[in-house]
């Protein structure tokens, strides 16, 4: 197993679209140990593989506290939403920052396991934030796209000056 | 994504009490409540009987997410009422936010099938009348009769027939309901207490649903424990010593604050005997440089200085810059000095002075308050599940960037008063797995129980609150 690099924003990187996985493989299945193994480390509860610059849909999940209830979502779709709820959400890609974004309050998803079985799963609450988020690295978007432009410009001048003083 | 520190912070403020405002302005939307709907109207008048204000309390606080101790002093401010009045509607709604499980499932029992969702209140109503059958002596009959009235002044008079008949028949034949306690307890926290208890767990239920007693701590700086015992006693209220906590004395009966002698001049505070075993297990010297890093309202900032005659360089911090207030008056009351600053301890940010290392350090987390429920029981309603994730992320924050304020040689108390692993023991095990510079002291404490990391004391035990608390000690 391996650690992964997590891309910080303002990375272009972030911004790529990702593809959908062809067939779930053995490199899928370790690129998904991988990422636990990342997202574990950084303390998330949600890591989209955009975000270690793989640039497939693929994402891992863990909401519990005891860090035991991995989930896996590949090539995820929402195929149902609706009602409305503002979460404060922070992303590994923006560290030390958060900020209340507006999402869906219900979804229904399809995804794949990581057998390359389908599943359906129907989330409300922090899951259905965390899908949703998660999902948005994958089509390229960051969370903080969601604020205002003043707000937008500080996060980046936050993130960039640390990253030259790191 | 990551949660925020924020986030739990937030659901704790909502849970913690806030200082009753006297000079709230009125209510700026008259006839809507919270939500900005048109309220249920209930006559405002000085005839709201403790029955109808418990049933629409407990409305407020079960059904719509509203914290007890506000939505309890927001309708005493509306509606006049003796203390006595007073005093029973807050038996009456605690009662029913204890037994909910219990109680409901008695009503849903004897109503067959559930009441409409607009006449809610009815069911509560209900609730109310079997609290008073199942868990007070009071004269059934006269209770029944005074519910059923209750109805009336709610606007729900159809509901009279329905509540008499209800009622009735439980007293006729009452419900046998199976371990009522664990059936007040939501399932999340049923099944992480029984986990982790095991046996232990249904002793921790009926700990939660017990009334708590009223514990006072003495002013050192003021007077000895046996003065004010004194003083008590010519006020005619009558108390004793808390046998586990040496500046503490037990009410045998609660006592509006104002009615104790010279507590505005600082003589003594309200505090639960677990909670007073932190500024002892810390153990401050005079002149010490120490910081309460999650300090308001004070309670134990207040309690470190008092040991120390006030003579302590204190730092003390919350990240809320209204519970900040609320600690200025407590230090204020008390006559006792520190300096106060509102910001989020966790980070480096807004320190006032960046390398500057303490004594003694308290991190008196924000946390889920699983160990006070039988004080706040709209904690079982409120709570959930979902939030012990977040308030473990804010506790490891706090741990890990507090550690680097500490002097090597000096002292670190890491405090709860949450009774879940998770925020305690399974905690302090990973800070330490990471650390070749921790010491973990043994704290002497003839109740509760030593864990491998620290020490937690049960509502199942000796009476008192459930906390937990372990000492760090830096390598020299
Ligand atoms: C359990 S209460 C403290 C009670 C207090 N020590 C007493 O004895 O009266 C926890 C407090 O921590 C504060 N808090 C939460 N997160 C914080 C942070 N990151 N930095 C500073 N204070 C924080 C909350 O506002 C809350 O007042
Ligand atoms: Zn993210």
């Amino acid at each position: 197993m391996a650690k992964l690099e997590i891309l910080v924003y303002p990375d272009e990187r972030l911004r790529t679209i990702a593809k959908p996985v062809e067939t779930v493989d053995d490199r899928i299945r370790s690129l998904v140990k991988d990422m636990f193994e990342t997202m574990y480390d950084a303390n998330g509860i949600g890591l989209a593989a955009t975000q270690v610059d793989v640039h497939e849909q693929v994402i891992v999940m863990d909401l519990s506290e005891e860090r035991n209830e991995p989930r896996i979502l590949i090539n995820p779709k929402i195929t149902e939403r609706d009602g409305e709820q503002t979460y404060d959400e922070g992303c590994l890609s923006v560290p030390e920052y958060y900020a209340p974004v507006k999402r869906a309050e219900r979804i229904k998803i399809t995804a794949l396991d990581d057998q390359g079985e389908i599943y359906e799963l129907e989330a409300d609450g922090l899951l259905a934030v965390c899908i949703q988020h998660e999902m948005d690295h994958l089509a390229g978007r960051v969370f903080v796209d969601y604020l205002s432009r003043l707000k937008q410009d500080r996060v980046r001048k936050k993130l960039v000056k640390r990253a030259r003083t790191a | 994504m990551v949660i925020p520190l924020r986030l739990a912070t937030n659901s704790v403020r909502a849970l913690t009490k806030p200082k009753p405002n006297t000079q709230r302005k009125p209510s700026s939307k008259p006839g809507t409540n919270s939500q900005g709907q048109p309220k249920a109207k209930p006559r405002r008048s000085k005839t709201l009987s403790a029955r109808a204000a418990a049933a629409l309390l407990s409305q407020q606080v079960i059904d719509q997410g509203q914290s007890l101790d506000r939505a309890r002093d927001k309708l005493f401010e509306e509606h006049a009422a003796d203390d006595n009045d007073r005093a029973f509607t807050q038996e009456l709604l605690y009662g029913v936010c204890r037994w909910y499980g219990e109680l409901d499932y008695i009503a849903l029992e004897l109503l067959g099938k559930p009441i409409r969702k607009k006449d809610r209140i009815v069911h509560f109503l209900l609730l109310v009348g079997l609290y008073q059958l199942r868990h007070l002596k009071s004269a059934p009959h006269a209770g029944v009769a005074e519910t059923v009235n209750a109805s009336k002044q709610l606007n729900k008079q159809w509901a009279s027939k329905l509540l008499n008949a209800c009622l009735r028949n439980y007293l006729r034949s009452p419900t046998v309901v199976n371990n009522p306690a664990r059936a007040s307890h939501p399932d999340w926290l049923i099944e992480k207490l029984e986990a982790h208890y095991q046996d232990e767990a249904n002793a921790i239920f009926d700990g939660n649903n017990q009334r708590a007693p009223m514990c006072l701590r003495v002013n050192r700086c003021q007077q000895s424990r046996d003065d004010y015992l004194e003083e008590l006693s010519q006020s005619n209220i009558p108390a004793k010593k808390d046998p586990h906590s040496i500046d503490g004395i037990i009410l045998d009966q609660a006592s509006p604050v104002a009615a104790l002698p010279r507590f505005f001049d600082g003589a003594c505070s309200v505090q639960d005997t677990a909670a007073q075993l932190a500024a002892r297990i810390l153990a401050p010297e005079r002149g010490m440089r120490v910081l309460d890093a999650c300090a308001a309202p004070g309670g134990k900032t207040a309690h470190l200085l008092e040991l120390c005659d006030n003579s302590l360089e204190l730092d003390a911090l919350d990240i809320s810059e209204v519970r900040c207030e609320q600690l200025r008056s407590t230090l204020e009351r008390l006559n006792l000095t520190a300096s106060v600053y509102a910001f989020d301890a966790s980070t480096e940010d807004n320190w006032p002075s960046k390398h500057k290392q303490y004594d003694r350090i308290l991190i008196d987390a924000p946390c889920s308050g699983t160990g006070v429920i039988r004080r706040h029981p709209d904690i079982k309603h409120h709570r959930r599940d979902s939030d012990i994730l977040a308030l473990q992320n804010s506790q490891h924050l706090l741990l890990e960037s507090l550690w680097r304020k500490l002097v090597a040689g000096g002292k670190l108390l890491y405090a709860s008063c949450s009774i879940l692993p998770q925020e305690n023991e399974h905690q302090i095990e990973r800070f330490v797995a990471g650390k070749n510079d921790v010491i973990l002291k043994t704290i002497h404490h003839p109740t509760g129980r030593r864990r491998k990391f620290g020490y937690q004391t049960l509502p199942s035990i000796d009476d008192m609150d459930g906390f937990y608390y372990c000492l760090l000690e830096k390598s020299e």
